[in-house]
């Protein structure tokens, strides 16, 4: 659950005292952000609201999470919604097995009977799960709730107190407030709405398909093994693919999948012949009817597009100014 | 005064105040918060990087995918109007001109040293006229003399309607979602508090407290939300009202999840379809639809959608509505027969004929002992009665 932590210092605290500083952090973390996403996190960051990023899915919305726990270095929480998820899988939990057993050695005459009356209901037998984890850890973390319209409404309504006050309420014991205040970085693939009230509290972000420049860039630095020309082949045939109506139109995880599948077959650039890349769109395309509707003369089609030169001139040109 | 002066002397807040009901009026949800968190990042940005603001604004007012592509449009039209091309200037009218890069620097020198995150009291915003009050529409006329309220679209036939008017479909089919019951089924799924305690499942949980039963598991009896099929009749003679018939479908697959299929001589379901916000859908319908050819053969396509696609999964109280003219060129028992079995099924069936008068064709009338319920759909106004279909 925990990824990668490093200890903060006050260089890191003032990298992202500006976007561009914290657009740069997220280059070094692997994550290359466009400068609206870039503002996006940081106004999170110096406002203290969540954000609530919204797309198709393999897009980069949970990567932009990890991402900033490695630009920010703060540890990662993740919280994987689904319907039927609850608090005691969400929030908290009480420990039964160690409150039977501090009763039974009380019953034993092994510990005072009128302090455990008192404590059994502590913050000791309170087991924390990663959304009380977030708001009770010393250090400030990177919260990520991870496809929020797979829960149920119901979950969804008791957010609304932890991401407006950033704290939870345990009947037994009171509210307990943040110790230090998470960013917290919800996703939803738009299978349903999320409610008024929720988005209301966060400050939302449709992360769209990236240009051809920007995929290009994410291949080049992601995949650095890869032949350049294969990279910008492949990129602008996805580019050129996604404008065809698929039932799962390829985001750029599946492309990151296509070229080291490519990479690995040995290819340097995208081959002519149609019938060597079929096999290999496995990767890209992951619906029985998008297999049958891409056939060996869609991807003729497709590799007959403008050819490279043309269109990586932009991505040549495009340089994330991490400077 | 010239406008420079005239932005020296607003109050920022009040100029994102008004900029903030400017976005509710087009159809923006926006409250007291999102104002004071608007005015709060202007702020928090260096006042040369005024530019991000749009970004950042962007973030906080837009709340889907809709709204967010249409605010960048939105915000260009408020804050530099002269560069929004066909734009219509009114002469006369004494407007006072915004600066975006003004009213930053404005905020910055207002708002001083305050930190980013500092909440302060949104002074200056619940005066702008509007702009506090989201529900104070100014009362609507009454009809006065011989005018009415009704507005002439409802009664309007649909074959006379503009493909802007479709999205008045949405409210008509929330409020038939809205009357739908779900079902009880006889099987069980558990409840994280309520209902039958699962003896069980509670017992077994307890063999980590040692046998007690610290916590209690529940069933309930399963729920099911009636499933809705639509057959939409694209034949030649539908023609005219082949495509409202087709958008309303397309309201109920959006937003009751239903199953809609096209027929003519052949049938093809086109759910997917549906359910893809596409400007291409209506050229993909149309080309599903017209390579089958001019007949109508709607027994026969009823018995396709039945044994092919539908299966086992109609069930009692599902609801099987046909959207046609009833002209059907298969023999008339053919019709009865399929309606039978559908029936049989426990599903209500329901006709729906763009003609005011109930078809009849033979086989319609023959089949008409076994349809729940016809009711013509001509106008909006008929249309807002397909909450009685439920009764």
């Amino acid at each position: 659950m925990t990824v990668h932590v490093e200890k903060p210092d006050a260089a890191h605290s003032q990298a992202w005292a500006t976007p561009e500083g914290l657009r740069e952090q997220l280059f070094k973390a692997g994550y290359i952000a466009d400068e609206d996403l870039a503002s996006l996190v940081w106004m999170g960051l110096a406002l203290e609201r969540p954000l609530l990023l919204e797309g198709e899915a393999g897009v980069g919305k949970t990567a932009i999470a990890s991402a900033c726990a490695r630009a920010l270095h703060r540890p990662l929480l993740r919280l994987q919604c689904y319907e039927g998820l609850d608090l005691s899988q969400a929030v908290y939990e009480w420990n039964y097995s160690r409150q039977l057993l501090e009763i039974r050695l009380a019953e034993a005459g092994q510990g005072d009977r009128n302090t455990l009356r008192e404590n059994l209901f502590s913050e000791d037998f309170l087991l924390e799960r990663p959304l009380l984890q977030a708001i009770r850890s010393p250090q400030p973390c990177v919260l990520l709730i991870d496809e929020i319209d797979r829960a149920d409404e119901a979950f969804e309504a008791f957010l609304l107190e932890m991401l407006s006050e950033y704290q939870v309420t345990v009947p037994e014991i009171g509210t307990l407030k943040a110790v230090s205040k998470p960013l917290v970085v919800l996703t939803s693939n738009g299978t349903r709405d999320v409610s008024d009230a929720l988005r209301r509290r966060c400050l939302f972000h449709y992360v769209d398909f990236p240009t051809l420049a920007r995929e290009t860039q994410i291949v080049r630095t992601l995949v650095p093994e890869a032949a350049g020309r294969l990279v910008e082949e492949t990129v602008a045939f996805v580019q050129r693919l996604r404008k065809h109506d698929l039932e799962k139109i390829p985001g750029v995880a599946e492309t990151l999948d296509w070229v080291r599948v490519l990479f690995k077959l040995g290819h340097v650039e995208l081959p002519i012949d149609p019938q060597l890349l079929l096999p290999s769109l496995a990767a890209l395309l992951k619906t029985r009817n998008d297999r049958w509707q891409v056939t060996a003369e869609t991807v003729a089609r497709l590799l007959d597009g403008p050819r490279m030169g043309q269109d990586v001139g932009v991505a040549g040109a495009m340089t994330v100014n991490t400077k | 005064m010239s406008p420079a002066a005239l932005i020296q002397a607003a109050d920022p807040r009040q100029q994102v105040g008004e900029f903030a009901h400017y976005l509710r009026q087009h159809g923006f949800a926006l409250g007291y918060a999102e104002v004071e968190l608007m005015v709060q990042s202007a702020a928090a940005l260096p006042v040369q990087q005024w530019e991000r603001i749009a970004g950042l604004w962007r973030a906080i007012a837009s709340g889907s995918h809709t709204q967010w592509s249409r605010y960048p449009e939105v915000h260009q039209a408020y804050w530099f109007p002269n560069k929004v091309k066909g734009k219509t200037r009114n002469s006369g009218l004494t407007q006072r001109s915004r600066s975006l890069p003004d009213l930053v620097k404005q905020m910055h020198s207002d708002m001083g040293d305050d930190p980013p995150g500092a909440a302060k009291p949104l002074l200056g915003v619940t005066d702008v006229p509007g702009s506090g009050d989201m529900e104070a529409p100014d009362s609507p006329k009454r009809a006065q003399g011989g005018a009415s309220r009704t507005a002439p679209q409802d009664q309007r036939d649909f074959s006379e309607w503009l493909p802007g008017d479709m999205d008045r479909f949405e409210p008509l089919v929330e409020a038939f979602k809205r009357r739908l019951r779900t079902k009880l089924m006889r099987r069980y799924q558990g409840h994280p508090d309520h209902g039958a305690i699962h003896l069980r499942r509670s017992l077994r949980s307890a063999l980590a407290t040692g046998g007690e039963l610290v916590k209690l598991h529940h069933v309930k009896r399963k729920r099911r939300m009636p499933q809705v099929v639509v057959l939409v009749d694209v034949s030649r003679s539908m023609e005219a009202h082949a495509q409202f018939f087709l958008r309303l479908s397309r309201a109920l697959v959006e937003i009751m999840n239903a199953r809609a299929f096209v027929f003519h001589t052949r049938l093809a379901e086109v759910t997917p379809l549906m359910r893809q916000r596409s400007k291409r859908i209506q050229e993909k319908v149309n080309a599903v639809s017209f390579g089958f050819g001019g007949g109508t053969r709607i027994a026969h396509c009823l018995n396709e959608a039945l044994d092919v696609h539908l299966g086992r999964s109609l069930k009692r109280g599902d609801l099987f509505m046909v959207l046609s003219d009833g002209y059907d060129t298969d023999e008339p028992q053919g019709l009865r027969d399929v309606l039978a079995r559908v029936q049989g099924r426990g599903a209500r069936v329901c006709w729906l004929h763009p003609t005011v008068d109930v078809p009849q064709s033979a086989a319609v009338v023959l089949a008409a002992e076994h349809v729940t319920r016809f009711m013509p759909v001509h106008n909006l106004a008929s249309l807002s009665r397909l909450p009685e279909l439920l009764v």
